[in-house]
């Protein structure tokens, strides 16, 4: 897909398919991937999401409330395709090289060590980072408290460090 | 160079593929297709003549009244009898937790002889820092989603609003509020997080974190409680009973009607001489504080953490006691799941 996603507080609310792919396809997939740690399982949970959006057709207050549904619902997702009988059973992972290969802007050593982090890890360490969502915003959509995501995001902080030695600032 | 910087960056390269519209509009369509041919059933069956629909509900009328009926039965003789305790610590989801691990090539834990010994240890590695890394990739991470819960063919969900918990029935178009269930008030001076609900058949388990300035009735601060409701009446829960065990709460889950918590206990040391109540970690039943026993406490020695893994278990049909318990020393900064095993890694 060669365009990038825009999406922040000034974008309208999407409702048609091709305009809310066009402006979340990107953020869904980048979680699902960071959750899944699979191409082909982020694909799956992109198109669930996508089909429950469709299906719902929840009415949303602003874009920053649909694009928190949206992740929501693929935090969600990607835990239902994860605690699956036959996930747990066959776990096919994408190296991380694999996932951002093609360009020279990806750092895989980075995405590599935040792929090593546990799952809830990892979800809190990517909306922290890279969604600039707050450690509030993070807990309800999780469904947890301030504290446990606190906690995580600590936890991982020192096992980012850990991996990447001194070579980034965590 | 800046972490964040990093991350955004190679995340920014990322895209997800635009033929995937495609296949979305496909089993969209697909989907009101199989959507139109279930409303045309529904029609048909408007069409049968009232006269057999009002048998049809009268006679289910019945039915669900049974079943009702033997749920509340189902529910007495279980606050009445005592559960098959011994048969839930003779089921894998524990004893796995612990022993299978023992052979593997990632852990190896150790038996400790007595408290002492134990306090030893726990000494020791206060000097020590951690230098182990567990090799993430090894473990199988799973969730299990529990915020809905498919119980008897219908789906409730959980919430907890105003420390209260809301069970609620879901359907394809609307959530209908069934109970609205007050959460136990809490101690003086102790602030409890609610982070969990689990149902399952007659009993309903809220579970979260309870902190608190100093320690209360010999358990450590924070500890993790569970509040046991019975649900023999779906519209008016009941508080049966109020369990607890060391250490912050971290995971719970149902398989094979066992509940099984998990909690970090942290140890403190000071330079004090510390008693096994200071180190070890403790259950509660309904105010009733135990320490661990000896031989349920574990070392991981690849882990120089001085942090207790505290894994419990509940028969889930009663909800009542705690069926099994064990503690690993070190046994983890991380947990990860599988529906059958739950795997420490340090």
């Amino acid at each position: 897909m060669e365009q990038n996603t825009q999406y922040g507080q000034q974008a309208p609310v999407n409702n048609d398919l091709d305009s809310l792919y066009v402006t979340y396809g990107d953020m869904v997939y980048r979680l699902a991937l960071v959750r899944t740690r699979s191409t082909a399982d982020a694909e799956d949970v992109v198109q669930e999401v996508f089909l429950r959006c469709l299906k719902n057709c929840p009415t949303f207050e602003s874009a920053e409330h649909q694009k928190a549904w949206l992740l929501k619902v693929t935090v969600n997702c990607s835990k239902s395709l994860l605690g699956s009988a036959f996930r747990r059973h066959a776990v096919p992972e994408d190296a991380a090289g694999e996932l951002v290969a093609d360009s020279q802007e990806a750092d895989p050593t980075v995405y590599d060590a935040v792929l090593r982090l546990p799952e809830k890890y990892r979800t809190a360490i990517h909306l922290y980072y890279y969604e600039d969502y707050a450690v509030r915003e993070i807990a309800a959509l999780m469904r947890t408290s301030e504290s446990t995501v606190k906690s995580w995001l600590h936890r991982a902080r020192g096992m980012l460090k850990e991996a990447l030695g001194g070579d980034y600032e965590v | 160079m800046k972490f964040k910087d990093a991350y955004r960056r190679t995340n920014d390269s990322v895209h997800v593929r635009a033929d995937l519209l495609e296949t979305i509009r496909y089993r969209q369509a697909k989907a009101q297709i199989e959507e139109a041919e279930k409303q045309k059933k529904r029609r048909w069956w408007i069409a049968i003549p009232t006269a057999a629909s009002a048998a049809m509900l009268a006679g289910l009328a019945i039915v669900v009244g049974l079943r009702v009926g033997q749920n509340k039965d189902v529910a007495a003789t279980a606050e009445q009898a005592p559960s098959a305790l011994d048969s839930i610590v003779e089921k894998p989801i524990l004893s796995n937790a612990i022993f299978d691990t023992e052979n593997s090539d990632l852990y190896n834990f150790e038996t400790v002889d007595s408290y002492e010994t134990l306090a030893q240890r726990i000494e020791e590695r206060a000097l020590q820092s951690a230098e182990y890394v567990g090799d993430l990739h090894n473990v199988v991470a799973t969730a299990l989603n529990e915020e809905q819960t498919m119980v008897e063919g219908v789906v409730y969900s959980l919430d907890i609003e105003q420390s209260c918990l809301v069970v609620s029935v879901q359907s394809d178009e609307k959530t209908t509020e069934t109970a609205r269930v007050p959460l136990e008030p809490t101690e003086a001076g102790e602030m409890i997080v609610y982070q969990k609900q689990i149902l399952s058949e007659n009993r309903l388990f809220v579970i979260g974190t309870a902190y608190a300035s100093e320690a209360k009735n010999g358990m450590h601060q924070p500890n993790t409680i569970i509040l046991t409701y019975t649900l023999a009446d779906r519209t008016e829960p009941m508080h049966i009973a109020t369990l607890r065990q060391d250490g912050e709460f971290e995971s719970a889950r149902i398989a094979d009607g066992v509940l099984t918590v998990i909690s970090y206990d942290s140890v403190t040391v000071s330079e004090e001489r510390h008693s096994p109540d200071d180190l070890c970690p403790h259950i509660a039943v309904n105010g009733q504080t135990a320490r661990l026993p000896i031989a349920d406490i574990y070392i991981n020695p690849q882990s120089s953490d001085n942090c207790f893994t505290v894994i419990t278990a509940i028969d889930a049909g009663s909800g009542t006691q705690f069926a099994a318990h064990k503690a690993v020393l070190g046994g983890g900064d991380l947990i990860e799941e599988e529906k059958q095993h739950p795997y420490l890694t340090p």
